[in-house]
């Protein structure tokens, strides 16, 4: 296992709980998606697991190694996270300079160093923007440049905070491409995204946070066949939760829900899925 | 984690925020009604230090007290220190500069009257949620302009504070290490400007999402926290407060025109 959290429990310094004996395991190579609405604790979740929050009670292990018992700088060898906001972590005066900060810290030689940039500008598509400062460029770019930051650091582990925000059709799909080559590396990815359709597309396994707890854990399949008000992790009825209000229904993709309202049994995300059903029940469908 | 971090953990913390307002005012304005030294330092001893001691926010307060007064009190000592005009008693002096016995009075006068000033502010920093104040303000019937300007000016340390803190988490998640204070203020030096341009960027978009709401019109919002705690003894220590501070005001007058 490359992530295994234990009875994660944390609550914030100002006394707001935000995680709650929150549980599972991570396989090297898998591409998991924690959901759940605002609040639900998906940041601090991921924040924890690079050591810039540690557990008020329980353990997060990443690479059989405790968290609590390593610096965030050491963790940074084995997770690469990128953080939701990226005026956080941009401060070079150019996209190529931000994009090396990380494996210059890591030791990287030279030629690592360059192999790894080029990489990760490639694959984020800011190859030709390396000359240009972070601050010139939109909100969605900047993000891109966050996340080739990391990238270019190689880490086994990658987190990232709500990837999809800001980012239109076409580096939506640059994104999409890119979690599948991470994937063919073995990188495991772990993703915190409230977006639907991305998380359907792109992951095989779905996380559902709600009020710091594991609402849903399994595969996308699963998840998506799953009636609204799911059953928690463990099968059992989460009897706070119960007792405080009525379990999130998070939207499924609309297709998906379409799909639902037609009475179709199997589950549908894509216009794929979608339309090669809808040729099964409706022979007049033309193929194209 | 966060530096100012605000909670209620002490009976100070939970006092009505208007009567903490009112508190940090009054004692300023009576720090600034006589020119002695010794006055505005028995308000800093005998009522300040007291209220922070209660309030279990020494340490804070010492260190953010010490950040924001050095500056201004070693500019004050080396000028009139120095340069005070037309001062008699020389006590050493350093080309055509004459540290004189009446310029360190001046100074130590005019740094322990900042002093007061400073203390008091950080008196409402450490002890107030910023948010707390704001409702508690609107619902007594203040302009909203007031009221945000107030609000403003607490909230500008804590999100620089909050800000420099996310870039160093960042920094380290990219390997870098940081140790110690040195090391902290090593990584943020080069930072300082895109750090405070973006923790005044933070106010300024708050400021603007809340004109979107309409923040500002005269009618009197709806607050959404209810009540806040309040008594009798809060209220007339409020009273009493106030007229502190009009007879402050009361006696600084009467010595100049008299
Ligand atoms: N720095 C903080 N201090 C106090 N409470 C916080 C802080 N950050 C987040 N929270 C609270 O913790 C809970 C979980 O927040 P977060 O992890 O950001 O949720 P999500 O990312 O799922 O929207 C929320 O109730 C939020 O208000
Ligand atoms: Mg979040």
């Amino acid at each position: 296992m490359i992530l295994s959290i234990d009875s994660l429990t944390y609550a914030y310094a100002n006394g707001t709980p935000a995680l709650n004996g929150v549980t599972f395991q991570v396989a090297a190579g898998e591409r998991v998606a924690v959901v759940g609405s605002n609040g639900a604790g998906k940041s601090t979740l991921a924040r924890h697991l690079v050591g810039i929050e540690r557990p008020t009670s329980g353990t997060v292990e990443v690479e059989g190694r405790r968290t609590d018992e390593l610096s965030i700088a050491e963790l940074a060898r084995s997770v690469g996270f990128v953080f939701q906001n990226p005026h956080d972590q941009l401060h070079a005066r150019t996209v190529a300079k931000a994009v090396e900060f990380g494996p210059r810290n890591l030791g990287f030689t030279a030629e690592q160093r360059a192999r790894a940039c080029e990489w990760a500008l490639r694959v984020t598509g800011l190859t030709h923007h390396a000359q240009d400062h972070p601050h010139h460029l939109s909100f969605g770019q900047r993000k891109r440049v966050a996340l080739a930051s990391v990238l270019a650091m190689d880490t086994p582990l990658v987190v990232l905070d709500e990837p999809t925000t800001g980012q239109d059709h076409r580096s939506l799909a640059l994104l999409g491409s890119l979690l599948g080559e991470l994937a063919e590396e073995g990188r495991t990815v772990i993703a915190v995204t409230h977006d639907m359709e991305f998380c359907v597309q792109h992951f095989e396994r779905v996380i559902v946070l709600e009020r710091g707890r594991v609402r849903w854990d399994g595969t996308v399949e699963q998840w998506l066949a799953a009636d609204a008000t799911a059953l928690p992790a463990d099968g059992s009825r989460d009897d706070a939760a119960e007792r405080s209000g009525p379990p999130t229904d998070l939207e499924r993709p609309q297709l998906t829900r379409l799909a639902r309202e037609l009475g179709w049994s199997a589950p549908v995300a894509t216009v794929d899925a979608f339309l090669s059903e809808l040729r099964e029940r409706t022979p007049s469908v033309p193929a194209n | 984690m966060s530096i100012l971090a605000v909670s209620d953990t002490s009976p100070i913390h939970r006092l009505n925020p208007v009567t903490k307002l009112v508190f940090a005012f009054s004692v300023t304005v009576c720090g600034f009604a006589h020119t002695s030294a010794l006055w505005p330092l028995a308000l800093l001893l005998l009522v300040l230090l007291p209220a922070i001691v209660y309030a279990g926010a020494l340490r804070r307060f010492t260190q953010l007290l010490a950040l924001f007064s050095a500056p201004v009190v070693v500019a004050l000592f080396l000028v009139q220190g120095f340069f005070y005009p037309g001062a008699e008693r020389v006590i050493a002096a350093l080309g055509p500069a004459r540290l004189s016995y009446e310029g360190l009075i001046f100074a130590a006068q005019t740094a322990l009257h900042i002093m007061v000033l400073v203390a008091s502010f950080l008196f409402l920093l450490l002890t107030t949620s910023p948010s707390r104040l704001m409702s508690a303000m609107t619902q007594r019937g203040m302009s909203p302009k007031i009221v945000y300007v107030i609000s403003a000016a607490l909230q500008i340390g804590p999100a620089f504070a909050a800000r420099a803190q996310r870039i160093l988490q960042a920094q380290q998640a990219h390997g870098l290490v940081i140790r110690g204070l040195r090391g902290r203020v090593r990584a943020l030096v080069p930072l300082a400007g895109p750090l405070i341009l973006g923790a005044f960027t933070e106010i300024g978009d708050r400021a603007a999402a809340m004109e979107t709401r309409a923040f500002g019109v005269t009618r009197r919002p709806t607050s959404l926290s209810g009540p806040l705690p309040d008594s009798t003894g809060q209220r007339v220590a409020r009273a009493v407060m106030i007229l502190c501070a009009a007879a402050a005001v009361a006696v600084n007058v009467w010595g100049v025109i008299r």
